[in-house]
């Protein structure tokens, strides 16, 4: 009997079955005497076995372990932990924090529209930079504090040819609701850049094409820069050699627009190629000086790129944001711009983000690697494991990798290995997977000798 | 003393299977073991926060099902009374630690598995009890396990000696089948736990607990029938 059957015939016994298929199994009896036989012999048995009384257990038992749990009885938690140990009253609370942040922030921006003075903190724009690709146009109100910049720039440098910064600044006043305190021209304000407007051109407002232009030039190179600023102090943010590798061997399920080096599910990636071009990821070293080199270089690609908009770009990203999923990104993760994709998924330590991420590009990259293993290819297969576990190296999905590999290589015999993977994976929080973990622990064990040495009291579950 | 299986210990599926073998399980079935493993949850919940009425719930909920799947894994009835002393001392312990990753009856009989599993592993490197072999003072009779029996004295004598015989044959049944597949009829069959939650305590798919289960039936019908326990035999002398 198949492994369909043998299922099909232990649900009819104990009742599992939905009623369709009850009535095409007993259809199927019907039509095979064996079958009938077998199931009801087994029933028979069945019911011979239940008609035994069972024993009861021991009632001394029970007060030596009520003592023991009086004894051993954890002390009231606070009604804070309490009431954030319930998983419902978390998301809520969470739930609420984000509406509350979501009406205190929307409104600000809203009113600083058309000013480039506004104070939005670094992160946030990085945030709302992420959802739109470079080469669109964005609103003045999602990019005010990038104008800013360059306005300074530019300002800075007029300053030097003009002489004064009073010429700045005269036409309408420094402002002072620059950034961070600066009352001179570091800290130029939106009024100081309308000075500067008024400066350059007699108009009061900046003339429509000037601006706009502007403002595309310093919307695409405002990600990257402050990508890399923000990345000076976080070395090997960018996809490293080895998870991009992994992530082209996985393949690609992104849009026709992602470039190779995000040869991993849409799911996974949000949609930020514009050209179709990728941007080599820099050695996983860390240092601040790869990152900042790669970040230089990455800056040079995304200027030459975004110089010359390619409609097609434009097009294919439209389409990926279509196609992917909205992937929430943390504010605080750094993110390539430029059609780069961040291979390396949401940074922070266990993110709900990071572990969706990681647990998608896990299961793709299990599938492929089943499909190799059918073939017989199994150096592949266990170098897709291998490629992948850096990546999501910090979540659930690290150990389930190491699972795999404990089992496949159990499968060929190499003992050593799957002891290794298992007991590493053994360590995970998820039960299942450190009840598999150690079941490949114990058949090794028991194929490279037979008696069980594990001391006593080791096989617990470890309740984290 | 053997006192009958309480409903809530024996496996709903049981008596739907004895009176409708195949039936599916009602609506109001399910909705019964959501609401008790909810109740088990807030038990724990409570002792987690210093009420200790909490666990003694949870004890009293559990305990049968626990000690059973003991004395069958373990087939002595001393090592089951140790290991259900032992395994809830480790519920006790791990207590406080719990989250809500699992169900707690799959998290208590993970306990119970492992436990067993361990124990199974020292015996053998000692010398196996014999069925016939004494269980202890008490039994100074000389009754044996594969002797154990209801309470003679509510039973009639036919019916007694029925019990007994399949008692034995069923004990010994159970110790020619593999660990694995004890360990999931064990579960199944006396724990009334579905396969999909033996698979998370075992580690293993629901595919392959059924496949286990399978064979362990199969497995027991014919060592059954061998000791002449057909199909046709009478029901313990129902």
């Amino acid at each position: 009997m198949s492994e369909t059957d043998d299922n099909r015939l232990v649900d009819y016994l104990y009742g599992e079955m939905e009623s369709a298929d009850m009535r095409a199994f007993e259809d199927a009896m019907q039509d095979d005497p064996q079958l009938s036989e077998s199931v009801q012999g087994l029933e028979s048995m069945l019911e011979n076995i239940r008609t035994l009384e069972v024993e009861e257990a021991p009632g001394h038992l029970d007060s030596l372990i009520m003592a023991h749990a009086r004894e051993q009885t954890p002390e009231p938690s606070s009604w804070l932990s309490r009431f954030f140990a319930r998983p419902n009253a978390s998301l809520i609370f969470s739930g609420a924090c984000a509406l509350v942040l979501a009406v205190v922030l929307i409104p600000q921006m809203s009113t600083n529209e058309g000013k480039s003075g506004l104070e939005v903190a670094p992160s946030s724009e990085l945030f709302v930079a992420d959802k739109q690709p470079v080469e669109k146009k964005v609103s003045a109100k999602a990019m005010p504090k990038v104008e800013e910049d360059f306005e300074e720039e530019a300002v800075s440098q007029l300053m030097g040819r003009l002489g004064t910064k009073d010429e700045v600044s005269g036409g309408s006043g420094l402002g002072t609701r620059g950034r961070g305190g600066g009352g001179d021209l570091a800290g130029a304000s939106d009024e100081g850049i309308g000075g500067l407007a008024s400066a350059k051109s007699s108009p009061k407002r900046q003339p429509v094409v000037a601006r706009s232009a502007r403002k595309r030039r310093s919307v695409k190179r405002q990600p990257v820069e402050i990508a890399s600023a923000a990345e000076e102090n976080r070395p090997g943010v960018f996809a490293s050699k080895e998870s991009s590798r992994a992530a082209r061997r996985i393949g690609s399920k992104a849009s026709p627009s992602a470039p190779a080096v995000a040869d991993v599910p849409a799911a996974a990636v949000a949609p930020k190629s514009t050209s179709g071009r990728s941007v080599r990821p820099s050695s996983e070293a860390g240092s601040d000086s790869t990152t900042m080199g790669f970040a230089e270089a990455n800056d040079t690609r995304v200027r030459a790129r975004s110089s010359r908009p390619s409609p097609r770009g434009v097009e294919s990203a439209r389409k990926s944001r279509k196609s992917a999923p909205k992937v929430a990104r943390s504010p605080a993760a750094p993110m390539l711009r430029g059609g780069a994709v961040d291979a390396e998924g949401p940074r922070g330590a266990s993110t709900p983000d990071r572990e969706a991420w990681a647990r998608d590009l896990a299961r793709t990259a299990q599938k492929k690697a089943k499909a190799l293993i059918r073939e017989k290819r199994i150096a592949e297969a266990r170098r897709i494991y291998l490629d992948l576990r850096p990546a999501v190296r910090g979540t659930m999905a690290f150990f389930e990798l190491s699972l795999w590999l404990a089992q496949l290589e159990y499968g060929q015999g190499r003992y050593l290995a799957a002891r290794q993977y298992a007991q590493e994976a053994s360590r995970s929080r998820d039960q299942r997977v450190q009840n598999k973990a150690r079941e490949v622990v114990a058949r090794v064990r028991e194929d490279e000798s037979g008696p069980d040495t594990r001391p006593a009291g080791t096989t617990d579950v470890p309740v984290r | 003393m053997v006192k009958t299986l309480s409903k809530s210990v024996r496996s709903a599926t049981v008596e739907s299977a004895a009176s409708s073998p195949g039936a599916t399980i009602p609506q109001d079935e399910n909705a019964q073991k959501a609401a008790r493993d909810q109740e088990d949850e807030d038990w724990l919940r409570a002792y987690q926060n210093g009420d200790v009425s909490g666990f003694e719930k949870l004890l009293k909920r559990h305990r049968s099902g626990v000690f059973t799947f003991c004395l069958k894994m373990l087939g002595e009835n001393s090592a089951a009374e140790d290991a259900l002393q032992e395994i809830f001392l480790r519920v006790v312990k791990a207590a406080p630690k719990w989250k809500r990753q699992a169900k707690v009856r799959t998290w208590i009989y993970t306990i119970a598995r492992n436990h067993c599993i361990d124990a199974l592993r020292k015996a053998r490197h000692r010398k196996t009890a014999s069925l016939d072999q004494p269980l202890g003072k008490e039994e100074a009779d000389g009754a044996s396990l594969g002797d154990q029996t209801a309470d003679e004295k509510a039973m009639a004598p036919d019916r007694a000696a029925a019990q007994t015989r399949i008692r034995k044959a069923l004990v010994s049944a159970l110790a020619s089948l593999s660990e694995e597949q004890r360990e999931v009829f064990v579960m199944r069959e006396y724990a009334g736990m579905p396969f999909k939650e033996i698979a998370s305590v075992v580690g293993v798919s629901e595919n392959t607990v059924k496949s286990r289960m399978r064979y362990a039936l199969e497995h027991m019908r014919g060592h059954l029938q061998k000791a002449g326990l057909g199909p046709t035999e009478a029901k313990g002398g129902s």
